[in-house]
């Protein structure tokens, strides 16, 4: 079966480092952009399973990407789940409004959990 | 009855009538008393001369003839006496001088019952007829004579007085001129000629006498006995009402009844008497009404006035209004030509007085004349008007040499500033202000009528004021009130922003330091829990390596944000303090710190020099620990922000002081951001591109050291794009 492709849109290349790492010695094909606007039009392009955003990013905020992810027809049915360390309150809020499915902090979960939910969420 | 006779009748009514009312208006006054005595001398040559005329008999006539010359012998004297008080005392006549005047008129009286009086009489039908002796003579020339300097004191006073005295004068003078030449021509002059009969008509004369004198006591009111001779006036056409009323009612039972004691006339009489009762009052309040409009148009429209304006303050709630309706009713009403209102200003000490409104005086004299505290005292004492021209009276009153000299002080200031009455504004027995009266603008002086209207009308514009004045201080307080309600409400709303706001910055603190904290944390914990799963196993040597480096790395940041956290909330605070006491040499100081850096230098493929551009020493006064803080950061952070070229450290003395500067060739400070720069948690635009982990507290952190070191300074020049230059100045201690 062909493993699923993930998309991780991260400003913080030793972040990417890390779960890039977890998730391919689990089989996925892992995809990431450093930047949002880059991270948009690749999945446009490369259509992944499941997109992972975070929301404090170099020059735009991730509530912003998620809002042109999920108006973009091409893309809007792709999973989002936010995946970030800031935690407050009205952004989750918003994050789900906006179509996010979840809303996980990096620091609460390791990285054999993430996986784990990926895997259900693409299920 | 023919002409002569009527006029002589009317003449004879009018004088007598004159006479009594001047004499009884006051009786102890010599100017009534004299021109009393010339009426009844006038009375008396009217009489004799009519006497003579009407007797048949010849003895009588004689006898009346020759008494004929005691009034014109007379009146030269008395009218020559009056010239002399009226209209004011001119000399004072000694009694010598009177006797010697007195004497050409005793001469004739003494003389008259004799042949040289009149030589001879004969009756006829229409009266009789003289023939005059040389007495004659002699009182024509006493007459010329008499009359002559009666007349020139008459033509002085007129020349020295003003308004309505001077037209009083005229008109006696061309009464009393008049009277005189035909008086003298009918009655002196034509008998010596022989023309006898002549003299029947002279005392028609004194009804031009009368007529020119009655004229100068309604319209100018002469001899003030205007409102008195109305009053008479009044009741002789009430009992002439009675009189006729009383005849008619007689005539009427002669006529129907045949005799006033016919029982129907007892009857008739009941109805009559009914009738009369009804009538008489409302009658009399007619004639009053009548006598009154036409005598005293003016005084009755003021009167009407005051009254409409009383009834209009007690409307009126604002005090502008007030002091306006006031101000200008009384000037127009009594035709002033100057009214003031001043009003104490409350309880000031010394009493200050505010002018509130002023018409036709100099507000600086208005305000003079108030500071005379003689005057505030007086009428707060007295409560009553005070009148300029009766300051003379009450400084001969007074008791004691002060108040005598206080008066005319006040006399005069009021003279000064053109003031007449001052009238107080009384309310609860204190002392308001004072309304301030000019003079009517006929000349005309202030009647006992007017002082009373006055005096009521002050007595309402007072509660008026005070009223408005109260109203006033009330809304005072409401505007005071509601100020300060406002004030205190902005006040809180303030409040509450401020303490809004500073929630707001430490949530966002809050947040972006948790966010801080949790990144390497997620990371050294992500790496350890992988270490657990076993996934390490499944690494190349070459992976592994970078991992645990990776970790390490993040454990290191971790440390250090936590400090940073940590330093910047404690230099938050303002009791932040640090002890600058060490002396430090920046020189050796700076050399260490660069040297400390040339590893990452190396590692991040950086040129790091280090120059120094002037001589030394360059010995501070700090503390050690923390710029070497500061030194580390500025080094940290230019090899962070540049990519590639070179970081320059250098140190230079001018005069008093010494900079040391960190340049580099990297991204720079983005104009916008550069006057923020210094401030907490605030990072280039462009810082994040870079290095994304930056907490934005490193110059924040910075800029708090150096604002502990008293006359150091810090700043920045950078550009973006091609690269910033951090500039730190520290005063040069003396070794």
């Amino acid at each position: 079966m062909p493993k699923a492709k993930i998309l991780f849109i991260e400003d913080d290349a030793d972040q990417i480092f890390l779960y890039a790492t977890k998730f391919k010695l689990e089989g996925y094909n892992f995809i990431s952009s450093t930047d949002g606007t880059k991270g948009v039009k690749m999945a446009e392009k490369e259509k992944p399973d499941l997109i992972l955003l975070d929301i404090l990013l170099a020059d735009e905020n991730g509530l912003d990407v998620l809002k042109n992810l999920k108006t973009n027809k091409k893309i809007q049915n792709i999973p989002v789940i936010v995946f970030t360390n800031f935690d407050k309150e009205e952004t989750i809020k918003q994050a789900i409004f906006l179509g996010a499915l979840d809303y996980i902090i990096k620091s609460k979960v390791v990285p054999s959990e993430i996986v784990k939910m990926v895997a259900n969420f693409i299920k | 009855m023919n002409a002569i006779f009527i006029l002589s009748i009317i003449s004879i009514l009018l004088i007598l009538f004159l006479g009594l009312v001047v004499f009884l208006k006051n009786p102890k006054n010599k100017k009534n008393q004299l021109l009393s005595l010339l009426s009844l001398c006038i009375f008396i040559w009217i009489i004799t001369v009519m006497m003579s005329d009407a007797s048949k008999e010849y003895h009588q006539a004689l006898f009346w003839t020759k008494s004929a010359i005691i009034g014109p012998a007379l009146i030269p004297l008395l009218l020559l006496w009056f010239s002399y008080i009226f209209p004011i005392k001119k000399e004072k006549i000694s009694k010598l001088k009177v006797f010697l005047l007195s004497l050409p008129t005793l001469i004739i009286l003494l003389l008259s019952p004799t042949a040289l009086n009149i030589k001879k009489i004969t009756i006829t039908d229409w009266g009789t007829d003289l023939t005059p002796g040389p007495l004659y003579i002699f009182l024509l020339i006493l007459l010329i004579i008499y009359i002559g300097i009666t007349l020139y004191n008459l033509i002085v006073s007129y020349k020295k007085t003003q308004g309505r005295e001077k037209y009083q004068i005229k008109y006696l003078f061309l009464g009393i001129s008049i009277t005189l030449i035909l008086g003298v021509i009918a009655n002196l002059i034509l008998p010596l000629y022989g023309y006898g009969r002549a003299s029947s008509i002279g005392p028609a004369s004194s009804l031009f006498f009368v007529a020119f004198t009655g004229y100068a006591i309604t319209r100018y009111r002469f001899m003030d006995i205007r409102i008195f001779a109305g009053k008479i006036i009044t009741y002789i056409l009430v009992a002439s009402f009675a009189y006729g009323a009383f005849y008619g009612i007689i005539l009427f039972n002669n006529s129907v009844f045949g005799s006033v004691y016919a029982a129907g006339a007892y009857l008739i009489g009941i109805i009559f008497a009914i009738a009369f009762v009804i009538i008489f009052y409302p009658l009399q309040k007619l004639i009053q009404k009548i006598t009154k409009h036409y005598l005293f148009a003016e005084v009755y429209n003021a009167q009407e006035v005051i009254s409409s304006l009383t009834n209009k303050l007690t409307t009126i709630i604002d005090l502008k209004q007030i002091i306006d309706l006031i101000v200008d009713t009384i000037r127009a009403t009594m035709n002033l030509d100057r009214s003031g209102v001043l009003l104490i200003e409350n309880a000031t000490k010394p009493i200050k007085y505010q002018i509130v409104k002023v018409v036709g005086f100099d507000e600086h004299n208005g305000i003079s004349l108030v500071q005379d505290s003689f005057l505030t005292q007086y009428l707060a004492k007295n409560q009553k008007p005070l009148v300029r021209e009766e300051l003379d009276f009450l400084s001969e009153q007074a008791k004691n040499k002060d108040e005598k000299q206080s008066f005319l002080i006040l006399k005069n200031h009021m003279h000064k500033i053109e003031a007449s009455i001052c009238l107080p504004l009384i309310s609860q027995n204190m002392l308001l202000g004072i309304i301030v009266l000019g003079s009517k603008m006929s000349g005309d002086a202030y009647t006992n009528e007017d002082l009373h209207l006055l005096n009521s009308l002050s007595y309402q514009a007072s509660v008026a004021i005070e009223n408005a004045r109260l109203y006033q201080q009330v809304q005072d307080f409401n505007k005071t009130l509601q100020t300060k309600v406002d004030e205190q409400t902005k006040d809180i709303q303030n409040k509450a922003i401020h303490l809004e706001k500073l929630l707001k910055m430490r949530s966002e603190f809050l947040d972006i330091a948790s966010h801080q904290l949790r990144t390497p944390t997620s990371v050294i914990k992500g790496t350890l829990a992988m270490m657990q799963d076993g996934d390490m196993d499944k690494m190349s040597t070459e992976e592994k390596a970078k991992f645990v480096r990776n970790m390490f790395q993040k454990s290191v940041k971790l440390e250090s944000i936590i400090n940073d956290i940590l330093v910047a909330s404690e230099m938050d605070t303002a009791e932040f303090s640090i002890r600058v006491k060490d002396t430090i040499e920046l020189e050796k100081f700076l050399e260490k710190e660069v040297a400390d850096h040339q590893f990452d230098a190396l590692e991040k493929k950086l040129a790091l020099t280090y120059e120094k551009l002037s001589d030394g020493p360059f010995k501070i006064k700090g503390s050690a620990k923390y710029l070497e803080q500061v030194i580390d950061n500025l080094l940290s952070n230019a090899m962070k922000y540049t990519p590639q070229g070179t970081v320059k450290a250098s140190i230079k003395r001018i005069g008093q002081n010494v900079i040391v500067s960190v340049s580099d060739t990297g991204i720079g400070i983005p104009k916008e951001d550069i006057k923020r720069i210094f401030n907490k948690f605030i990072r280039g635009k462009n810082a994040r591109n870079v290095y994304t982990d930056g907490s934005g507290l490193g110059l924040f952190i910075i800029k708090r050291v150096m604002d502990k070191h008293l006359g150091s300074k810090i700043w920045v020049e950078s550009e973006e794009g091609k690269g910033s230059s951090f500039y730190l100045q520290f005063p040069l201690i003396n070794t």
